[in-house]
């Protein structure tokens, strides 16, 4: 079972080199699959990778330098994953740093200069979400694969008649016998006994964790619960005088971030802005984020955040001395759809997340209100969204709903299934 | 003058253009005239002058009536200030024709905006729209002519192809394609009679100036009290101190829709022929009512699923989850379980979350066919047979809603055309769906079935848009406030 982590690299832009850096970025940006420059598509377990500009901005008066920030979804070790970078993507990525602050002038080898820049760069997520836990992209693939020629088995002319008249396990049988004559898909008739162990040893993890945690929360409650209740009415103090300033994020920038958005059916999101000043507002960021990041492993690991299944991917990352955040996603459907399944479905969520960053709708005792005043809600988030100019999608064409299906698709084929079971799996089909 | 400042609908008639509240059925011939404006004052002397002649809500039509409505475009010409025109909804000062309303609506290849007949960028400017009205075609004439003779001496020029005509409401109710149309639509919350829960909706989904399904106000364009001297509007609700000039106005959304009949019933008959021959009417009817999700005279596959049921014809009251979970009887990517998904979505299907989350995504459908039917009873064999090749009918089709994107674009890119609705993977609304360019590419439509799923994946265009636009159409004081704008 292979983990999936993220890098997140944040790099100051050297002065007067933003221009130039964004250029470049357009040029790999209209092409990120395989432009000349960084050629995604030829590393073979990167889901996601994006490239875009924190802007330039003020702080208490002071000027902050804009900022580059590569960030990427991969499978296995984060160790391998910038190996590979380096080793394969190397000059590309040289040229994209060069733009940097810090970035190594020396005559050293350009492998060991690259390490010592995302080294130096590397930021630690504070919440990382994955759709679901170890579903890795030659898993995505591969099912893709199966289930396409199924569906193309199911259409043959020849079938189609058949189908009628058997039941649904004889049906399932003819799929299987049709499976297992394939060379190349053979391997989906049955589950590796490395597969079965590790699967059971992590369920038994779970459990044993989730154990762990609420026994330690309900240990510690009597110091937990009033610290808490402190922290939630200081919040509230805090709330009542936020002040949001809010108005319509003006209409070319929309317009650009638009010129990005629904060219496929999986987009993406990035965000970053201002922690609300003051130690309270920090530390309920943190224990949010915590929280998330928690939950997000043990709980919220198999296709559903509370109710939204159309995310792929998603992280927080805390940086610039604790000031800002960003937010990252990639997700299914239009931005009006994702915000609006979020403002429905889980405005709380949102709201816990997001109500310590500057500006964010008001709300009530943290999770109240906030994200439920829909339309200041999609207007706070067109003005905290960030220009993506390099955005790279593994699998362009399937949702996450789609993955999802495929891989029950699979996991239908292994064994016997009663004639309940198999009605239902042949409708995924 | 009467500012009133109550969100009850019904003591608001008198200011909400008639055509929100009712579709005017009786009057079964209209048309459409689009209109751009050569010179301001005298339109707005005009539009001053036809003020009382606007129908409202209050009362039903008499013989004829008329209705109007206004682009970005042509609100600026007339005059209003950018502050209160930056307070429109970003959809409607955007237009329709934006590179990213593209994508979002599949207008592209033959419905690309470059190849309207109006509204496109290669047409002539719209800066309003009147609606005309008529309980026949006689007094829609009339009442067209007494109307448009004023047009030249008032600024106002109806160039090429904007007199949008339609053809007239059929006694069964049916659009080209052969099926009863307009059967199901949302119904006011709180206004008339009894409704069904899931199919009552507030106010403010239509209405700028009611509370919408998240009981909160939609912006709408509010104006300084020294700016309306006259006193014409009525207050923000929202106490804000200021005049609402959006207040009892909704948007209007207008996309002309060409349908291509013969291809639409040929491709039927193709797919349920068994020998490539003979015809079978019954599965060839049977997969447009699949498609479709209602038989042509109207009853819902959901409570009439082997044959259609007259007695049903008008049939409305129903949900999918309970009764249909996979689709079996209606499938998932039929048009209708797709432009209202009643109960089928998250969170919890079946349950009052998944309709309260629908509510907010409903539209309220004002279309008219326009062109003759391609045969008089809409007979599939008789269609197959005829020769007419003018390919020139289809749906005006026009809806009202206070939210554009939220509600018009939300159900054509999230629902209509997605071939990801409902978990499936290639399958836009096999009606109204791009389908992909006609050379190669085809779409693809599943009809669940016990074991094995039937699946079309040869699925040309049926339909292509020929023209559209995002109109403004205001309360009648808001008109009054408009033609007294002083630039």
């Amino acid at each position: 079972m292979i983990d999936q982590d993220g890098l997140t690299l944040i790099a100051p832009i050297r002065a007067g080199e933003k221009e130039a850096l964004e250029s470049l970025l357009i040029d790999i940006g209209s092409n990120p699959d395989k432009n000349e420059i960084l050629p995604f598509g030829i590393l073979g377990d990167v889901h996601f990778a994006r490239i875009f500009i924190i802007e330039g901005d003020q702080l208490n008066g002071i000027g902050l330098a804009p900022n580059l920030c590569l960030i990427s979804v991969f499978d296995g070790p984060l160790s391998a994953h910038i190996n590979q970078l380096v080793n394969v993507l190397g000059s590309g990525l040289e040229q994209v740093f060069r733009h940097c602050e810090g970035y190594p002038d020396s005559s050293e080898r350009i492998q060991q200069r690259l390490l010592d820049f995302i080294n130096a760069h590397q930021h630690h997520n504070n919440a990382f979400y994955v759709n679901t836990v170890w579903r890795t992209v030659k898993q995505i693939e591969s099912e893709k694969v199966l289930r396409e020629a199924i569906e193309a088995f199911l259409d043959r002319p020849e079938n189609k008649n058949r189908w009628k008249n058997l039941d649904a396990i004889q049906v399932r049988e003819e799929i299987r016998k049709f499976v297992g004559k394939q060379t190349d898909l053979k391997w989906a008739l049955q589950r590796s006994f490395k597969e079965c162990v590790e699967d059971l040893l992590w369920k038994l993890k779970q459990c044993l964790v989730l154990l762990i945690v609420l026994g330690t929360l309900l240990v510690l409650s009597p110091i937990l619960v009033p610290v808490g209740l402190i922290g939630l009415l200081s919040i509230r103090y805090l709330e009542k005088t936020d002040v949001s300033n809010l108005s319509r994020s003006d209409a070319a920038r929309v317009k650009s971030l638009r010129e990005d958005e629904d060219q496929n059916v999986t987009n993406q999101f990035s965000a970053a802005g201002f922690i609300k000043p003051g130690i309270i507002r920090f530390i309920t960021v943190n224990i949010v984020l915590i929280a998330i990041n928690f939950a997000a492993r043990y709980v919220l690991n198999r296709g559903n955040l509370a109710g939204v299944t159309t995310i792929h991917f998603a992280r927080w990352v805390i940086f610039d001395g604790g000031k800002r955040l960003i937010f990252a996603s990639n997700y299914d459907g239009s931005l009006e759809s994702y915000m609006g399944d979020f403002i429905d479905k889980v405005a709380w969520g949102l709201n816990a997340a997001f109500s310590n960053g500057v500006d964010y709708p008001k709300t009530d005792w943290l999770i109240f209100n906030g994200a439920k005043h829909e339309q200041n809600f999609k207007y706070y988030i067109r003005t905290r969204q960030l220009k993506t100019h390099v955005w790279y999608s593994r699998y362009n064409g399937l949702t996450a709903v789609n993955i999802e299906n495929n891989s029950e698709i699979r996991n239908g084929l292994v064994g016997t299934l009663s004639l309940e079971h198999c009605r239902a799996w042949l409708r995924r089909l | 003058m009467v500012t009133s400042n109550n969100n009850v609908l019904k003591d608001n008639l008198d200011d909400i253009q008639g055509i929100v509240i009712r579709g005017y059925g009786r009057l079964r011939s209209a048309c459409f005239q689009l209109l751009g404006i050569t010179d301001a004052s005298a339109a707005k002397k005009w539009l001053g002058s036809i003020i009382d002649e606007i129908q409202d809500g209050r009362t039903a039509p008499g013989e004829s009536c008329i209705n109007i409505a206004f682009t970005y475009r042509g609100l600026e010409k007339l005059g209003l200030k950018q502050q209160w025109l930056t307070q429109f909804s970003r959809e409607f000062q955007e237009g329709i024709i934006t590179a990213h309303r593209q994508r979002i609506l599949a207008d592209t290849g033959d419905s690309d905006p470059a190849h309207w007949e109006w509204g496109g960028p290669n047409n002539a400017p719209i800066d309003l729209l009147l609606m005309f009205y008529g309980k026949d075609d006689d007094e829609l004439n009339t009442l067209y002519q007494k109307h448009s003779s004023q047009f030249d001496a008032h600024g106002l020029i109806a160039f090429d192809n904007s007199k949008l005509e339609t053809t007239q409401l059929r006694a069964d109710g049916k659009e080209h394609f052969g099926f009863r149309d307009g059967i199901s639509q949302p119904r006011f919350a709180g206004y008339k009679g009894n409704q069904p829960e899931w199919n009552s909706i507030a106010a403010g989904e239509f209405l700028l100036g009611y509370p919408n399904e998240y009981e909160l106000y939609t912006e709408r364009p509010l104006i300084e009290p020294s700016e309306d001297s006259d006193a014409i509007l009525a207050n923000d609700l929202e106490d804000s101190g200021k005049r609402d000039l959006g207040r009892n106005g909704s948007y209007l959304v207008f996309r002309q829709i060409a349908q291509h009949v013969q291809k639409f019933w040929q491709f039927m008959d193709d797919n349920t022929n068994p020998d490539g021959q003979t015809s079978d009417p019954h599965s060839r009817q049977k997969l447009a009512a699949k498609m479709i999700g209602r038989w042509p005279d109207g009853s819902p596959l959901i409570l009439a699923p082997e044959n259609p049921d007259e007695s049903l014809k008008m049939a409305n009251d129903f949900k999918y989850h309970k009764e249909d979970p996979d689709g079996l009887i209606c499938p998932l990517g039929s048009h209708v379980r797709r432009t209202n998904p009643r109960d089928m979505l998250d969170p919890r299907p079946g349950t009052k979350d998944s309709i309260e989350i629908n509510k907010r995504h409903r539209i309220l459908r004002r279309g008219r066919p326009y062109g003759t039917p391609m045969t008089a009873t809409l007979d599939p064999d008789e269609i197959l047979k005829s020769i007419d090749n003018s390919e020139n009918r289809g749906l005006h089709f026009i809806c009202l809603n206070a939210n554009i994107s939220r509600q018009f674009e939300f159900i054509q890119h999230t629902w209509s055309n997605n071939q990801k609705f409902s978990g499936l993977y290639d399958d836009a609304d096999p009606i109204v769906g791009y389908h992909g360019l006609d050379a190669g590419q085809h779409g693809t439509f599943t009809v669940p079935a016990d074991p094995v799923r039937d699946r079309y994946t040869n699925l040309p265009n049926f339909v292509t848009l020929r023209g559209g636009g995002y109109f403004f159409l205001p309360g009648i004081r808001a008109i009054k406030f408009i033609a007294s704008v002083v630039p």
